[in-house]
């Protein structure tokens, strides 16, 4: 299958600091398929997705993007960061004004709202709304430039877990209507096994090197398809575990 | 309400207090009347004069708007030039400072050599002493902007223009508002400092008083200034609430 993103031996290092966040990372992510960064705190889940944004610039290695899926990649970040003198409707439009290349783009936000259930909310600023609320609208904010890769930095942590389901519900059901593949980073095994096809388990740089690293995310890809559900969970938690204590897994 | 009521009490008992001991004082004859006149005779004085006190406070306030308008037109605008042109900053900011370290009074002379007596010269002077906080806020306002928030626009690539006047110059507004709210006490001192030297307003009656020694009206003139700088500034935190409440304009999203 057509990769959706190549990286080859993707170095990042921040100025000032003695590692790397990142030391020779290589995978692919074909089209289509979403994909689960999970791995402890520190381990650069957000930096890779911070990439692949184009947020951050890598210090070494190649990070290819697919040429038709260039430019269409849509950020959400783990705090809804809306304008707070905006309304929920002209946050949400507020790419369609800024951006020159998402100028011309119909104007989507309301039925998007409205698809999330904040039809009722359109002129609500953000401090009128609760946080899943505001995630929603951040949710909105980052499909109204009709992205086909989605990039979530754990969207849905700080909300309360009837909430959460609720939104990962919701990621699926739009990933079904609106032709999207995503890519996001999480803490929550449950929430990596049941919204990603695979998951690309990281280490914390330096303890276990580059090629083992993605040789446990690729190990794991098919699992959620080979084994029961519950099983997946378990054996996530264990090596996720282990890797928090330092151990090799 | 009552709690309000409750906390400004003291206020109005000292208040009270005070305007009592005053009048026994003067009406004992133990502070000469010429020197501070009684509060029951200032009263009368400016209930006699109310026309003129009128007039020149109109004046007065006509040289302030003008002076903060103008502080707020050209302060506004040069913040927003100096944070899009770093190297313009560097080059004028200091003398700013320097300027604005100069007294008033110091200016005001040269001011009347320049514009001459009367209304241009009073404006001048408000307009110098209130320009530097509208500035300085601005500027401050521009440059505090929340960092989350950049971020999170830099991802649409948006032209500097765009960032400027829908994320810079909104979440600078708290820090305009603070500034104006500076300036338009300072721009009552301008203006009434202007009038003693050019002439009109409120600053004129107090110096004619003054050599006349009518001290009863020098007091009225004092109180009027300060009820002037009051309602402005009133005014002011007026204007931030309404628009405040229709839009919450803040630095920060979170």
């Amino acid at each position: 299958m057509r990769a959706a993103i190549s990286a080859r031996g993707l170095v990042k290092r921040f100025p000032g600091q003695a590692r790397d966040v990142l030391n020779g990372l290589t995978f692919d992510v074909p089209r289509g398929e979403c994909v689960a960064l999970l791995g402890p705190s520190g381990c650069g889940k957000t930096t890779l997705l911070r990439l692949l944004m184009g947020i951050e610039a890598p210090t070494g290695g190649v990070l290819e993007i697919d040429p038709e899926l260039t430019g269409h990649f849509s950020y959400v970040f783990q705090e809804p960061r809306l304008v707070p003198w905006r309304t929920s409707l002209e946050n949400v439009r507020l790419p369609l004004e800024l951006s020159a290349r998402h100028r011309n783009l119909p104007d989507e936000s309301v039925e998007l709202l409205e698809r999330l259930g904040l039809g009722e909310r359109l002129q609500h600023f953000p401090r009128e709304l609760s946080g899943g609320m505001q995630m929603r609208v951040a949710l909105a904010r980052a499909l109204v430039t009709r992205p086909r890769v989605l990039l979530l930095d754990e969207p849905f942590a700080a909300l309360d877990e009837r909430t959460r389901f609720r939104l990962e519900d919701l990621l699926l059901e739009l990933r079904g209507t609106l032709d999207l593949q995503y890519i996001f980073v999480t803490h929550s095994i449950s929430e990596a096994v049941y919204l990603g096809d695979r998951v690309l388990l990281l280490d914390t740089g330096g303890q276990i090197n580059a090629d083992e690293r993605i040789a446990l995310g690729t190990r794991d890809q098919d699992l959620k398809l080979a084994e029961p559900f519950t099983r997946h969970v378990r054996a996530f938690s264990a090596r996720f575990h282990a890797l928090e204590l330092g151990q090799s897994a | 309400m009552i709690a309000r009521l409750r906390e400004r009490l003291p206020a109005w008992i000292f208040l009270f207090v005070l305007l009592a001991v005053w009048e026994v004082v003067v009406a004992r004859g133990w502070i000469a009347d010429y020197l501070l006149p009684a509060p029951s005779d200032i009263w009368v004085t400016a209930v006699e004069l109310r026309d003129d006190l009128q007039a020149a406070t109109l004046a007065t306030l006509a040289s302030i708007l003008w002076g903060l308008g103008a502080s707020f037109a050209v302060g506004v605008s040069l913040a927003i030039g100096f944070f899009l042109i770093p190297v313009l900053r560097r080059a004028i900011l200091p003398f700013c400072v320097f300027f604005q370290t100069v007294p008033i009074v110091a200016i005001a002379p040269l001011l009347v050599i320049w514009f001459g007596f009367g209304d241009t010269t009073v404006r001048a002077s408000a307009f110098i002493v209130s320009l530097f906080p509208i500035l300085a806020n601005t500027l401050t306002g521009l440059e505090e902007t929340d960092p989350l928030l950049r971020e999170m626009f830099g991802l649409y690539k948006p032209s500097r223009w765009k960032t400027i006047t829908r994320l810079q110059i909104p979440s600078a507004i708290p820090y305009i508002l603070a500034g104006l709210r500076i300036s338009v006490g300072l721009a009552t001192i301008g203006a009434i400092v202007g009038e003693f030297i050019a002439g009109g307003g409120l600053g004129s009656l107090i110096d004619s008083a003054r050599t006349q020694q009518r001290v009863d009206l020098v007091f009225c003139g004092v109180l009027a200034s300060s009820i002037l700088a009051l309602v402005l500034v009133l005014s002011i935190d007026l204007l931030s609430r309404i628009l405040m409440r229709g839009r919450p304009y803040t630095r920060s999203a979170r």
